[in-house]
């Protein structure tokens, strides 16, 4: 046996020095590990801890080509905090204050300030841990952000922004400099590449990335997504240390809203409004196009309108633009009205193409009182025999009272709402109301001869372009959608809207029997023969109305009154008639000062939009002429209710 | 009796020795391992930012895009380049509502036997064959 290496003692004193160290290692580790484990963990999650969210991208919203009308984007802003800022680094200030196009003199006074007083009522909100490199979900909508006040009163002033929008060859510019202190955040933004295009539709989502209006607004809950997280630990610079990530929840990026707005349309239609507010200066005007078979919104546009990437620079006094007239506002539909009541004549067989109307007395009998008629404005050359489709060609104001007195209160009224007024439609962005509709119990015995003609009846916009569209549907009330797929992140469809029927209001026969004398009214002998499209049966109905303003009564109050040189023009229609494949409502507010003679009749100013976009609409929509079997029968029609 | 004890203790001493070279080379396997998940997860989270960064550049192309297409910027560029382009006003589609046969026949034989009004009197040729 070998004698060894060394000597017993040693090799003792050896071992058992080295058994010492391992058990004073081992002990020194159950005390970090076990006994002073709660108090070393709260001091390293609070120094080394680090929570960082993901914030998940919002979805975007599709017109009904795919083409982008909101998106998400992420925007670089340039921010400094001039306590950071280094002296060395000052000869390079100049170049900076070049590069992003500000003056130097103001560039040095941010530099410089390095605290400010605390205001009475701070403007702008604090946010601590603002820190180079952590902005990835910061607003950088706030100019200024501070550190919490000192025992003096002032604040360190942590972060000023200089530039926002910074692209990315300036980025890169800027990081050449390399000055401390100057840094990117990058703050999320919404962008509307169509600017103003459907913007009363598409809505807007604020600076703080909150949904306001329309679709944006409506359809949140599937275009926000939701934003994740990880836990992890940081370093002593406050970066990441991703090797000691603890827990992630990735973010799900928001669904896409595809839309039934299709640009194109959308864009002539725009433009019509335009060409309207050039022309005759309306206080509003409104103009909807749908496809009446399914009952989707092609385009909706409203005069005035507004720039959603640049809301916040409207003035107080123009939010008004923001509002979507078209389903918000109400207005007495006025003639456009009459298709209520012939429709429910008709399908209660109360009339037939074959009536005549004898329209001469200014006076009936009903439910006990004399009834004042209101007044004719076409004078018919045998007022005692006038057929029905001269009362809807001539817009008789008697021929659609007589109707309507003859159906009754009870009925007249359920027809109404049937039509779809006086209740909401279920559109889903803009406000909608409901529009006014009395109970019939509330009805005086004239209120019956007025609302027939479209008075004493307030509807939006919307309301009276379904209503028409129910003649163009056969018979059917259609829920208005806007709406027509949801699809995930990877464009996967999620959910596909369909067509909702919410009544079935007269049959398909008095339907296409009002549609048939409907067509009367586009033609050389009715009142919009403006809207006329060669080479397509048009079906529509004008409107003017006088407006309802305020007047001031000479004990001081104020009173609504009729104001005879204010007028509402309107037309709503589709074509073509037999085979109706797109429906379009124009109605101008206050169009008078710059119509022809003065009044702003729906003929005269409405009309000529509705063929003008129609015309426009026909290569777009790939409308086809139909125009024989519905022309002839129509034709038909008219002479055999000729006395 | 001494002998065993000092051959014990130099056995116990070799193992020790073993046992803290690997126990060494364990600890220097583990340090090793943490700094290839370190770098590893850096490399990640660099490669995420890149991405991160080129989907943030290609939201914001696209975004650009479909601002220098939308229809107003257009027409003000045709008008401003005088290009003269104009709306589309009729569909580039006929739709034939005859026989399109009876059609097509038609539109082949007045290319091969155009109708009397259009025809010219021309003069009949021979071409003679030179032996």
């Amino acid at each position: 046996m070998s004698k060894g290496f060394a000597s017993s003692y040693r090799i003792v004193l050896l071992a058992t020095g080295l058994f010492v160290c391992f058990g004073g290692v081992a002990a020194r580790l159950v005390w970090l590990h076990v006994v002073d484990r709660d108090s070393l963990l709260k001091t390293i999650n609070r120094t080394r801890q680090q929570y960082n969210p993901e914030v998940a991208r919002r979805g975007d919203i599709l017109d009904a080509r795919g083409g982008l009308l909101a998106t998400s984007s992420t925007q670089r802003v340039l921010g400094v905090d001039p306590n950071s800022l280094r002296p060395q680094d000052e000869p390079r200030w100049p170049e900076l204050a070049a590069l992003i196009g500000m003056p130097v003199s103001e560039l040095r006074r941010i530099f410089t300030t390095r605290h400010r007083d605390v205001p009475a009522a701070p403007a702008v909100a604090l946010q601590l841990g603002s820190l180079p490199g952590g902005g990835d979900d910061a607003e950088g909508d706030e100019s200024v952000q501070a550190s919490p006040p000192d025992a003096s009163g002032r604040q360190l002033i942590r972060w000023v922004k200089l530039r926002e929008d910074v692209p990315e060859k300036l980025h890169d510019e800027i990081l050449k400099l390399g000055i401390k202190g100057v840094y990117f955040n990058q703050v999320a933004r919404r962008a509307y590449p169509n600017q103003q295009l459907a913007s009363h539709v598409v809505g807007y989502v604020n600076k703080q990335q909150e949904a306001v209006t329309g679709i944006e607004a409506y359809a949140d809950f599937y275009l926000r997504g939701q934003d994740g997280w990880r836990v992890g630990e940081r370093d002593g610079r406050n970066r990441e240390l991703p090797q000691f990530l603890d827990r992630r929840v990735p973010a799900s990026d928001g669904y896409s809203v595809k839309l039934s707005i299709d640009t194109h349309v959308q864009d002539i239609v725009e433009q019509e409004l335009a060409y309207i507010a050039a022309t005759y200066e309306p206080k509003k005007a409104s103009i909807i196009v749908t496809d009446p078979r399914d009952g989707f919104i092609l385009a909706m546009a409203n005069y005035p309108t507004f720039d959603p990437n640049t809301y916040n620079k409207l003035p107080p006094e123009e939010h008004h633009r923001m509002r979507n007239v078209a389903v918000a506002d109400v207005y007495e539909p006025g003639s456009v009205f009459k298709i209520v009541a012939v429709a429910a004549a008709l399908e209660e067989r109360i009339a037939s193409t074959r009536s005549l109307f004898d329209t001469s007395s200014d006076r009936i009998s009903h439910r006990g009182r004399v009834v004042p008629m209101p007044a004719e404005d076409h004078r018919f050359p045998n007022p005692q025999a006038v057929t029905l489709s001269e009362v809807v060609a001539y817009s008789s104001n008697r021929g659609a009272a007589y109707l309507a007195v003859a159906l009754g209160e009870e009925r007249f009224n359920r027809y109404v709402r049937g039509f779809g007024f006086g209740r909401r439609l279920e559109f889903p962005v803009g406000g909608e109301v409901a529009g006014l509709l009395r109970p019939v119990k509330d009805w005086d015995p004239i209120d019956i001869t007025r609302i027939a003609i479209g008075h004493s009846i307030s509807s939006t916009v919307l309301q009276m372009h379904q209503a028409m569209s129910v003649i163009a549907n056969d018979g059917v009330l259609l829920r208005p959608q806007v709406i027509r797929e949801v699809r995930d992140a990877a464009g996967e469809v999620v959910f596909r809207y369909d067509r909702v029927e919410l009544d079935r209001v007269v049959s398909p026969d008095t339907a296409r029997t009002v549609a048939r004398l409907l067509m009367g009214v586009a033609t050389k002998e009715g009142t919009a023969q403006a809207a006329a499209i060669e080479g397509y049966d048009v079906a529509g109905k004008t409107g003017t109305t006088i407006k309802l303003m305020d007047e001031v009564q000479p004990d001081g109050s104020i009173k609504k009154v009729y104001n005879r040189k204010h007028h509402i023009a309107s037309f709503v229609g589709f074509f073509p008639a037999g085979r109706p494949q797109v429906a379009i409502s124009v109605i101008v507010d206050d169009a008078d000062h710059k119509a022809p003679n003065g009044v702003a009749y729906g003929g005269k100013v409405a009309a000529p939009s509705f063929r003008r976009l129609g015309e426009q609409l026909i290569p777009v929509l790939n409308i086809r002429a139909h125009r024989s079997p519905s022309a002839a029968a129509f034709a038909a029609h008219r002479a055999g209710s000729t006395p | 009796m001494r002998k065993n004890s000092r051959a014990f203790v130099n056995q116990l001493l070799v193992c020790l020795l073993v046992t803290m070279a690997f126990g060494g080379s364990i600890g220097l396997g583990i340090v090793w391992m943490r700094h290839q998940i370190s770098v590893t997860a850096k490399a990640n989270r660099a490669l995420l930012a890149e991405i991160n960064d080129v989907n943030r550049r290609s939201d914001a192309l696209e975004a650009q895009i479909r601002g220098e297409q939308r229809p107003a910027l257009l027409r003000e560029l045709n008008q401003r380049f005088q290009l003269g382009l104009v709306p589309m006003n009729e569909v580039p589609v006929v739709h034939v509502t005859e026989n399109v046969t009876q059609r097509m026949v038609e539109r082949a034989n007045r290319w091969s036997f155009p109708p009397a009004e259009t025809r010219e009197a021309q003069p009949v040729t021979f071409r003679l064959a030179h032996r």
